[in-house]
């Protein structure tokens, strides 16, 4: 069974992180939470999401899973004002969720989730460089880096304890450096991938500009991007794969 | 350049200005109330509507609605395109047509608010991106970054397969074509390279049958192992300018490399 009632920004959080993503995914709706796990066809990007029960105004779940087509949950979320309630309620019979806002009443079908791609085992990683941002700095450098190139080297200068973002285009080139005291955190170790913006810039939509982007970095490694929500009730892992030479 | 402007002209003015630019090599372009018959892979009608009617002497022809960037009709470059008036509606008929494949574009103009004729100069070519063009220049400048000794005889010979980079002459005298690109350079550099050569496999003087009359050279920030093989086993050269490296984008790992 599963019964819940979230606030309208909260649901629309959780979506938009996995839907930059994928377009349909699992959600494992445990007693203490719900979780969900995906990887993009390409297998280059991940995302790994918890909400926490305590993030819903009332939950009640054992542990089922289903399987949902984000961007129509994401347009019945759209139809809320912010602030408002949505309550979701699972049909085990007809599997279909009732969703509820207001007296609005949307029967959502289901996918059957063995037809859904396999959730990625997330990969076990020691990188040696950790850097905590604000979500805005991200941002500002992606969509400078966009300006000039399809792809963004993330790196941290160990002895210069300094972040830095490099993108080089044909003609125009794009550089930010954020020294410690621009940082919230800095653990330092050499680390330089090179990342496609492609993906990047969709993992950036799901940051909340206000919070703390914690970054994971190696030398040609996947980057690691963590933040919170939903007051810390929530929690989002993103990896990306690096871009490497072929030959 | 010149240009002539109609404002609301008649069917004769429309047809005979189409007609008399295109075969004097102007370009024209009207704007106009029109409908539109196309017959040929497929057949439709466009009804009447506002659109900008553009012919151009190679044989173009397209037909723009308001939006997007694509015409809704057009004719590609190689087509007849004949202007007249039409006998029973004595407005101005335009049609364009082509045999492989049969294809037909008829305009049929039921207003023209403007024409104009544009007597049009435009011999440059676009440049994909700017820095290749940096890159000859320093080559020009510094041949012997490329080889000791090299003289470079001509910038961009024209060829019937397209332009030489360069064309020049080593420490020995021995001629030298140099094909230059401003990325890694792939097969198809290489093949490109070979395709020029064949252009002087005729000049070929093997005296001894180990010596090439004629060498030809790849320019490159960087080549693959498998360029540089292809190169070898053609007997061309592959020459690397690392200075001209950008960040090479590389392609995206797989998570699962990783694991």
């Amino acid at each position: 069974m599963f019964k819940a009632i979230v606030s309208a920004d909260t649901l629309r959080d959780t979506l938009d992180s996995v839907s930059v993503l994928v377009d349909e995914c699992k959600i494992h709706l445990n007693d203490d939470g719900i979780e969900i796990r995906a990887v993009d066809p390409a297998n280059v990007g991940m995302v790994d999401l918890t909400l926490s029960a305590d993030a819903f105004e009332s939950y009640e779940a054992d542990g089922g899973l289903i399987g949902v087509d984000l961007s129509r949950l994401e347009d019945i979320a759209g139809m809320a004002d912010a602030g408002q309630l949505v309550q979701l309620e699972l049909d085990e019979e007809t599997r279909k969720l009732h969703i509820q806002i207001e007296g609005l009443e949307y029967t959502l079908a289901l996918i059957d989730p063995d037809s859904i791609r396999q959730e990625p085992d997330l990969p076990d990683l020691d990188l040696p460089a950790q850097v905590v941002v604000e979500g805005a700095d991200i941002d500002r450098a992606v969509r400078a880096a966009d300006m000039v190139s399809d792809h963004i080297a993330l790196g941290v200068d160990a002895e210069n304890e300094r972040f830095y973002v490099d993108a080089e285009g044909d003609t125009d080139d794009v550089h930010l450096e954020l020294e410690r005291e621009d940082l919230i955190d800095l653990e330092a170790g050499d680390a330089r991938s090179l990342f496609s913006l492609d993906y990047l810039k969709d993992m950036n939509k799901a940051f909340p500009k206000d919070a703390e982007v914690t970054l994971e970095l190696g030398e040609e490694f996947p980057v690691k991007m963590h933040f919170d929500f939903a007051e810390g009730l929530g929690s989002v892992t993103f990896m990306l794969a690096p871009r490497i030479q072929s030959n | 350049m010149s240009t002539e402007r109609y404002a609301s002209p008649d069917a004769e003015t429309v047809a005979r200005v189409i007609d008399e630019a295109l075969h004097a090599g102007a370009l024209v372009t009207a704007e106009v109330r029109c409908e539109v018959e196309y017959d040929g892979r497929t057949s439709g009608y466009l009804g009447p509507g506002d659109r900008l009617l553009v012919a151009k002497p190679d044989g173009t022809v397209l037909v723009h609605k308001p939006a997007n960037h694509k015409p809704v009709n057009w004719m590609p470059a190689g087509g007849t395109v004949t202007a007249s008036v039409g006998d029973a509606s004595g407005e101005p008929v335009v049609v364009a047509r082509r045999t492989n494949p049969r294809e037909r574009v008829e305009v049929r103009v039921r207003e023209t608010y403007g024409l104009t004729r544009f007597d049009a100069d435009d011999t440059a070519e676009y440049e994909e991106s700017g820095t290749e063009a940096e890159m000859h220049d320093y080559i020009a400048a510094n041949p012997e970054e490329v080889e000791e000794g090299l003289r470079i005889v001509e910038h961009e010979r024209e060829t019937k397969y397209g332009y030489l980079d360069f064309y020049a002459s080593d420490a020995e005298g021995t001629p030298v074509v140099i094909e230059v690109k401003r990325v890694q350079a792939t097969l198809t550099h290489f093949d490109q390279l070979k395709r020029y050569m064949d252009l002087f496999a005729g000049d070929e003087d093997d005296v001894d049958g180990t010596e090439r009359a004629v060498r030809g050279m790849l320019v490159a920030p960087s080549a693959s192992a498998r360029v540089k093989r292809a190169c070898r086993d053609a007997g061309l050269e592959f020459v690397a300018l690392p200075d001209f490296e950008t960040e090479a984008a590389g392609t995206n790992a797989s998570l699962a490399d990783f694991e």
